[in-house]
């Protein structure tokens, strides 16, 4: 499906879902930490956050809604549709993530500085940044149409090649701002787990489709490789170019080691996931079993601890729980599109029509034509973002959803539960791993699991950061952006919270307390100075 | 230099000429340099040593014995006491048959090259020898079999790769050099049931380089990578130079008109580690040599080892276990021919030649593709042609 049409699909979804989140109540702190293994006795609190370094992917690049960028001077002056944005007209992402809100917070820097070359510790992506991003836009300057990407741009424009190629470590031809700084945030967007060990240079050179396989590996699979490495390949070099040039092979964990960090946190196996998701579970190479996880992950913190670092570890969500897929069931009640992603919620906002009858389209048309949609016991299939824009865009033709498009459109039912197993095996990797080394974890999973319980603890602070508004894991719900995987500015902020509190609990580190609620009002400070633009306010 | 002295060098240093090209059969080869060159060497010691204290014995039994005409590789029965008085040299060369599944490139005679040995004694107990080998080889399985294939960054493989077809075809033909010297000391110990025990020490330095067909900078660098899919590959290291320390000690346990032999045991340690290789503790050799002479100039003899072989490829060393069988045999005064069959193979490290290829970066253009190696593993027959100097050779 071409990028355009995709957008607008999206937008006409976001509609029905941003209109659906209603949030919830309570009142409850997320700052409980759930009991973790003990960690490494800190030996000196105070000496424990002098060099942080985050080792990671996507999420701890603080990537957002299909792109990442640093650069606060990105206009769209001749655009007007993104002027509703607010204060910056393309909004940085990385000032953002969840490890510049931590670093900033332990360290005592600023929103501001972290957005300042020469002074930052992120790799700060120049305009228009790396991806395309899909902003909200104001609708009555779109057509109705709430967000869009940048005009002109594509996953493979002259911005996006030059990522590939190593830059000299100067300015000139980089797409960094800073290229020479050294920087502390090592999160590579797309780098699974292995790749962190392994990984020195792009695997691709390019994002056009130019091959040149080995005899005895069918081009298909070449094909699949080239989708499957260039993520990580658009972003090595832009993240890694101060350590790893290509001829001296610096990896991201010896990349983080040569910093001699005295805390490294580590979150990395969610491309392992996604990959395996959304190649229907062909893709090779991965880290999926909880002895290939854990046996990588105790090489990365051994490495870590060897070289002087404490280590901080944490799991996955449970992907199924995050908007970038929508369950092809009826919800027990009307009440759960409140905070989960459930299909006959997005018809009924999207169409407008009674509920019962999105109910009854589902499982009256739906599933019965496409029977690789139905239920297996218990287990729903799941629509993800590509194919419930292709739903939408035909107007419910269940015929526009084909068989074999597994991982690309939807998930089956029993994929969808051999995706939860690869997930479950993974936390229980990294969670065996931090036990064996003594190191601490951040529960994510569990965090993620309380919010989509609609429930609990982590579900009350969630929901109570503006009842009605802010913040859910439904769709539009406020704490992902327009990819549905990728947090938004509250989203980071409610991650970076429970690094903050594990540090804390595990080093005895006097870090001060991060507020997801200023993340999500734009409160200054370590946090930006605007309202988080993927968010209902 | 008395003539007997001169025909004992003659024929130590013939057996040296024949004994030391035979390098190339072995899964790699430096083992073999030490163990020859040492070990020939150390024969020849003990050989005259024994014969002198049999003279000895003869003369006090009876002085009308006849001293034996000595097999090509055999000193003469003379006057000489111990190990060869003054300058000795020599100079062959060499062709090599390769058996065994050694790929699209094997199957034909490589050259060996040409071979050179300078020694000097300074006494009949001490002699300070330098020499200088070439030598080609196909490792077995290099270029053959199907392997996996790994695309960087990739935990398992990403399909499989046939070592025969892919491009360019991998060509592991290497042609080896050393460089060895020597520093031999021959030892009586006194008599054992009326026999003279000799012992040869020797300590000896050793230095290899090589250039292998593939390698783009003419000699042997060429990319490889310790663990497919779990380590960066190398692209600066050296695939086949080393240098070693070792001290030989030599000892005979059979010796009669037509048989001879000896027990060769010699600690050797890398003069300094390079590329993948791990702690640098000695590493003992173990060399049996046996030989039978049916005629005066023709030998036969069996030579099995238990060798140690590192180099920067290997993290810790290969055990190989090989053997040389072969046949000598004088065709003239100053020439000879000989040949030999040799095999070895590491038995714990495996499988034998590449064992895995890792494309780097797609497109996987061919200078993006880098093997893992295995264990080295060699057969062939040799073929060896000597000319002695007329000033040393002599009968």
């Amino acid at each position: 499906m071409k990028l355009a049409d995709t957008i607008k699909s999206l937008a006409l979804v976001a509609v029905a879902a941003l209109a659906a989140c209603t949030g919830g109540g309570g009142n409850g702190s997320i700052g409980v930490m759930p009991s973790s293994p003990p960690g490494n006795p800190p030996s000196n609190p105070a000496q424990v956050t002098t060099t942080i370094v985050g080792l990671g992917d996507s999420l701890t690049a603080g990537y957002q809604s299909s792109g990442m960028l640093g650069a606060t001077t990105v206009s769209l002056a001749a655009y007007p549709q993104f002027t509703s944005i607010g204060l910056f007209a393309v909004p940085p992402t990385q000032e953002n993530g969840w490890f510049s809100l931590f670093y900033s917070d332990a360290k005592g820097m600023t929103w501001v500085q972290q957005a300042t070359p020469g002074v930052s510790v992120l790799p700060l992506i120049a305009g228009p940044g790396i991806g395309n991003q899909i902003l909200p836009a104001n609708p009555a300057d779109t057509g109705g149409i709430p967000f869009a990407t940048v005009p002109g741009r594509s996953s493979c424009d002259s911005f996006n090649q030059a990522a590939f190629t190593y830059a000299a470590n100067s300015t000139a031809g980089s797409v960094r701002m800073n290229p020479t700084s050294v920087t502390y945030d090592l999160g590579i967007p797309s780098l699974t787990l292995h790749e962190a060990i392994s990984m020195y240079q792009p695997t691709t050179t390019t994002c056009l489709e130019i091959y040149n396989p080995p005899t005895n590996v069918a081009q298909a699979e070449i094909d699949a490789l080239q989708a499957l490495v260039g993520g990580e390949s658009e972003n090595f070099y832009p993240v890694m170019e101060k350590y790893s040039t290509p001829s001296n092979h610096v990896t991201p964990l010896a990349a983080a080691v040569s910093l001699h960090p005295t805390l490294t946190t580590v979150w990395l196996g969610a491309n392992d996931l996604l990959k395996y998701t959304f190649s229907g579970g062909t893709a090779p190479g991965l880290d999926i079993t909880e002895s290939l996880v854990k046996s990588d992950m105790t090489q990365i913190i051994q490495a870590l601890k060897h070289a002087g670092s404490d280590v901080i570890v944490a799991t996955l969500p449970n992907v199924v729980e995050t908007p970038q897929f929508a369950i092809v069931g009826n919800p027990p009640s009307q009440a759960y599109c409140q905070f989960q992603t459930w299909l006959p919620c997005l018809i009924t906002e999207f169409t407008g029509l009674p509920f019962a009858n999105s109910e009854a389209y589902l499982t009256g048309i739906l599933i019965p034509t496409d029977s690789f949609l139905a239920p297996s016991g218990s287990q729903n299939a799941y629509l993800t973002e590509t194919g419930l824009i292709t739903l939408i865009a035909s107007g419910g033709n269940p015929a526009s959803l084909t068989a074999g498009e597994n991982g690309t459109d939807y998930l089956t039912a029993s994929f969808a539960t051999q995706v939860q197993s690869v997930n479950s095996a993974i936390n229980a990797g990294i969670v065996a791993a931090a036990n064996a080394n003594r190191v601490p974890y951040v529960p994510i999973d569990q965090i993620f699991d309380g919010i989509y319980s609609g429930s609990g603890a982590y579900f009350a602070a969630a929901a109570s950061v503006n009842p009605g508004k802010c913040c859910t894991l439904a769709f539009g719900g406020g704490l992902l952006t327009f990819d549905g995987l990728h947090p938004s500015d509250s989203g980071y902020g409610f991650i970076a919270q429970a690094f903050q509190q594990a540090a804390n609990s595990a080093f005895g580190t006097s870090i001060p307390a991060i507020n997801p609620a200023s993340a999500y009002s734009g409160a200054g400070g370590i946090y930006a100075s605007y309202p988080d633009p993927y968010a209902l306010h | 230099m008395s003539k007997p002295v001169l025909r004992a060098t003659a024929a130590a240093l013939l057996a040296a000429s024949f004994l030391m090209p035979s390098l190339p059969a072995m899964a790699d080869g430096t083992v073999d340099a030490i163990s020859q060159n040492v070990v020939t060497g150390a024969n020849t010691a003990i050989r005259n040593a024994m014969n002198a204290a049999a003279r000895r014995r003869a003369q006090r039994v009876s002085p009308a014995t006849v001293g034996q005409v000595p097999p090509v590789q055999q000193p003469a029965t003379s006057a000489q006491q111990g190990l060869p008085l003054g300058f000795t040299y020599t100079l062959d060369v060499s062709l090599a048959y390769p058996f065994g599944d050694i790929g699209t490139y094997g199957k034909r005679w490589l050259p060996g090259g040409m071979d050179g040995v300078l020694g000097y004694g300074f006494t009949p107990t001490s002699r300070l020898v330098a020499s200088y080998y070439e030598i080609q080889h196909w490792p077995v399985g290099f270029n053959s079999g199907t392997v996996p294939l790994y695309l960087q960054g990739f935990a398992t493989p990403i399909g499989s790769a046939n070592l025969g077809t892919t491009q360019p075809q991998l060509d592991p033909a290497t042609k080896d050099r050393f460089f060895l010297a020597n520093f031999e000391n021959l030892f009586v110990l006194g008599d054992i049931a009326g026999n003279a025990i000799p012992l040869v020490i020797t300590p000896s330095y050793v230095a290899r380089w090589s250039k292998i067909a593939q390698s783009p900078t003419n000699n042997d660098v060429l990319p490889f990578e310790p663990t497919p899919g779990t380590s960066v590959p190398y692209y600066g290291v050296h695939w086949r130079t080393a240098q070693y320390y070792s001290v030989a000690f030599t000892v005979p346990f059979l010796k009669t008109p037509k048989f001879f032999g000896t027990f060769t045991i010699a600690p050797t340690w890398l003069v300094h580690t390079a590329g993948i290789n791990g702690p640098n503790t000695a590493q003992l050799y173990q060399i049996l040599y046996l030989e039978y002479t049916p005629t005066p100039t023709t030998t036969i003899f069996i030579e099995p080892q238990s060798s140690r072989d590192y180099l920067p490829l290997d993290p810790y060393p290969q055990h190989i276990i090989d053997y040389f069988a072969g046949i000598s045999q004088r065709i003239s005064r100053y020439g000879f021919i000989q040949l030999v069959l040799n095999s070895g193979g590491p038995t714990n490290q495996g499988p034998y030649g590449i064992r895995a290829l890792t494309c780097q970066q797609l497109p996987c253009a061919p200078n993006q593709i880098v093997p893992t190696v295995g264990g080295l593993k060699a057969t062939q027959l040799q073929l060896q042609i000597g000319i002695g100097s007329p000033s040393v050779i002599q009968f």
